[in-house]
């Protein structure tokens, strides 16, 4: 990257990435603009491709919900996005990360440094690994103020209290003097949304934040997280395996699938008329709390592990919808068009319903529950 | 069997007011009583034959304590727990192995669960030589008709657990709980650690095996959806108490305890439209510490109907008893009448 590199961020800041498969139509340019991003780890027998060009936007103000399985690469791509692997060359990741104009893939670090926080944050699935444990929980916040805004060490401790009370942890002054593991799990979750919000960045991405909690506290987390976002109008990126978490609170909804992404759409178009095979069998592998015995029909076999270059659907081996050309093609995620009449959550990216596959499932074949289940 | 009781009730599994405690202790030549916690404080429900029971409730509320007891990894300190009849309590060492042989458990981690040294097919045996069962060629033998019954390919026998993925490994710790030919199985959490997709294999393979083996199972879970897929009757429980019990649909339908009812209305539904339309009452504030259980009702403190009721003073005084209010429904709340929603805030002509 020499001097083109100058132009392409001029020009990607005129004109918005609407010529790119979902897209948005123009007149909100994307926040979070992910382009062809590829992934790969050094491993002893080769590259492990966890993430093999995955492309999707994210406005302002939008949820985005990335779903998959383990290994699917969901986690991988938020880390690339923060751009927090080891800088050995043990991983490598190619593609373009645009975020507000700015290829993060390419700027310094130190430039880079000052993004994270300040502009785009994380959340992680287990806050005791994100917490510092030595250090008490109110000076883990301050810091964040002190080294970012050059606040004073007066004024950080009075920020990071406000803080913690809008994040809703009790006994604010004294929790500051705390140590992290004097917090219960959701507590620890809470302090950890608190640091990712400090600096009200315009990027949230929470990578399986409630996975560790239990089901009452998994449910106020997630209230404060779309309080928060509601309030400041930040782009969250939701990362999670649960598809009832996604379908709860996202506008839209990312599918990924052996590090490639194979269904992108309207949360309601997804669940109502899902296209991609791998997305069906997902649903239909969910045992429903609302439903009397609905039939499970699982997926057979198991995910690949990417060593080789993927040749053909990586989906295609456990796929009943198999055609020629699935073992000789990866398929491009291509429009379906727009299929839900009425959207009911303000979708301010109007998307299309993208689908990576040769031979999508008919939308009359993908009711949402199989016939004969019985609904409360 | 020696010491046989009569069980009037003719229940597979009977367990009356357990209680398992745990001692915390500080110090190292000198020992000092920190605190106890009751990790399990007086409960009793009973397994019929055939029957899918299914322990839910959140981290902490005794749920694994309970299996564990059952399969006498843990010892009571008081209550009685009935196997067919014969009290397992207090067994002697003998006896207890002669009886565990009708009685398996299935743990949540298949990584920790299986000896990475030993091959698939040693550890499937393994029961069968501790047990002194048939000869070395029949255990053979019994083991590739165990794997071929989980769905493994029984040549998957000389290979190391390693070799194998999650899901895979949950099916060779099946096939050994299946070893002896158990009639109950304790299953705790076995599919809380594999992905969606592969979980749903386990389940029906679960489903399956209790139909070709007419097993019993006691399901340990803190998945409701699954629970609901799964059990017959549930048994939620809280704070090492049971709050509720109830066949499975009426649980899900018209859940009667308030913990119950915001476990279900905090439960995230896979269907945004389901999402959208339903009400969620959100409890504030966490589980109390075991090792200081709040006077009256447990759940009062986090309870929304208590506030809704004006806070009574009934609740903070008095345990409310476990008590039927419905055919086979039971319910320990002083206002059980008064919680009933439909939890999933459904128009009723979704029908």
């Amino acid at each position: 990257m020499s001097e083109s590199g100058l132009e392409r961020t001029t020009e990607t800041r005129l004109l918005p990435a609407s010529n790119h498969p979902g897209a948005g139509d123009g007149l909100l340019s994307p926040l979070l603009s992910v382009e062809r991003l590829e992934v790969q780890f050094r491993a002893k027998h080769g590259a492990v491709r966890a993430v093999n060009g995955v492309t999707f936007q994210v406005s302002s103000g939008e949820m985005l919900g990335l779903v998959g399985e383990s290994g699917s690469g969901k986690s991988v791509t938020s880390l690339a996005i923060m751009r927090l692997f080891p800088r050995d060359g043990s991983v490598i990741s190619m593609g373009r990360v645009w975020f507000d104009g700015q290829d993060i893939l390419s700027i310094p670090e130190p430039a880079m440094r000052r993004l994270r926080g300040r502009d785009m944050a994380i959340v992680f699935q287990n806050p005791m690994t994100s917490l510092n444990p030595t250090m008490r929980v109110g000076l883990q916040i301050a810091e964040i103020l002190m080294v970012h805004e050059g606040l004073g060490r007066r004024q950080a401790f009075e920020r990071s209290e406000a803080l913690l009370q809008m994040v809703g942890v009790p006994a604010v002054h004294e929790s500051l003097a705390k140590y992290a593991h004097e917090f219960s799990g959701g507590m620890q979750q809470r302090i950890t949304i608190a640091m990712a919000l400090a600096l009200q960045p315009r990027l949230l991405i929470a990578d399986e934040p409630t996975t560790a909690l239990d089901v009452t506290i998994q449910a106020q987390v997630l209230d404060l997280i779309r309080e928060r976002a509601a309030e400041t109008g930040m782009a969250v990126v939701l990362i999670t395996h649960n598809l009832g978490v996604a379908a709860g609170l996202t506008q839209r909804i990312a599918v990924m699938y052996a590090g490639l992404l194979v269904e992108v759409g309207e949360t309601r178009s997804i669940f109502a008329s899902p296209r991609h095979p791998y997305t069906v069998g997902l649903l239909g592998s969910l045992p429903r709390a609302d439903y009397h015995r609905v039939k499970l029909t699982p997926i057979p076999g198991m995910p690949p592990v990417q060593v080789e270059e993927p040749k053909g659907c990586p989906f295609a081996p456990r796929c009943a919808r198999q055609i020629s050309v699935c073992s000789t093609e990866t398929p491009a995620l291509r429009s379906m068009g727009r299929q839900v009449a009425k959207p009911s959550r303000a979708v301010p990216n109007t998307c299309s319903h993208l689908v990576a596959c040769h031979n999508p499932v008919p939308t009359e074949e993908t009711p949402l529950m199989p016939l004969g289940s019985r609904r409360d | 069997m020696s010491g046989i009781q009569s069980e009037p009730s003719g229940a597979l599994l009977a367990v009356r007011n357990l209680v398992v405690q745990f001692s915390s202790t500080r110090g190292f030549l000198v020992r000092r009583h920190v605190s106890t916690v009751r990790a399990v404080d007086d409960i009793s429900f009973e397994l019929q034959q055939g029957e899918i029971i299914c322990l839910v409730g959140e981290s902490g509320c005794g749920k694994t304590t309970t299996g564990r007891a059952i399969v006498a990894l843990e010892r009571p300190v008081s209550g009685s727990i009935v196997f067919k009849g014969l009290e397992l309590v207090g067994l002697g060492a003998r006896q207890s192995h002669r009886v565990t042989r009708h009685i398996q458990m299935v743990f949540q981690d298949p990584y920790s669960s299986l000896n990475p040294r030993m091959t698939v097919g040693a550890s499937v045996a393994e029961p069968l030589v501790i047990h002194r069962v048939g000869s070395p060629e029949d255990r053979r033998q019994r083991v590739g008709e165990l794997l071929d019954a989980v769905g493994l390919h029984p040549e998957s026998s000389a290979q190391l657990p390693h070799q194998f993925s999650g899901g895979q490994r949950q099916r060779i710790a099946l096939a050994r709980a299946l070893a002896l030919n158990p009639e109950l199985l304790i299953l705790d959490e076995p599919t809380s650690a594999l992905d969606v997709s592969i979980q749903a294999q386990i389940l029906n393979l679960l489903a399956d095996l209790r139909e070709k083996y007419s097993l019993t199972y006691l399901f340990i879970s803190h998945d409701l959806a699954i629970v609901r897929w799964l059990g017959d009757r549930v048994v939620v429980m809280y704070l090492g108490r049971i709050m509720e019990v109830a066949p499975s649909d009426d649980l899900f339908q018209t859940p009667l305890h308030p913990y119950t009812v915001a476990l279900l209305s905090a439960l995230p539904v896979p269907d945004p439209t389901v999402e959208d339309q339903r009400k969620r009452i959100v409890l504030e504030g966490e589980v109390p510490s075991a090792a200081n259980i709040p006077v009256g009702c447990r759940f009062a403190g986090r309870c929304w109907l208590w506030r809704e009721l004006g806070s009574p003073e009934q609740c903070q005084e008095m345990e409310p008893e476990l008590s039927c209010v419905a055919k086979d429904h039971l319910v320990a709340c002083h206002y059980s009448g008064e919680a009933a929603v439909r939890p999933f805030g459904l128009d009723p002509s979704v029908d």
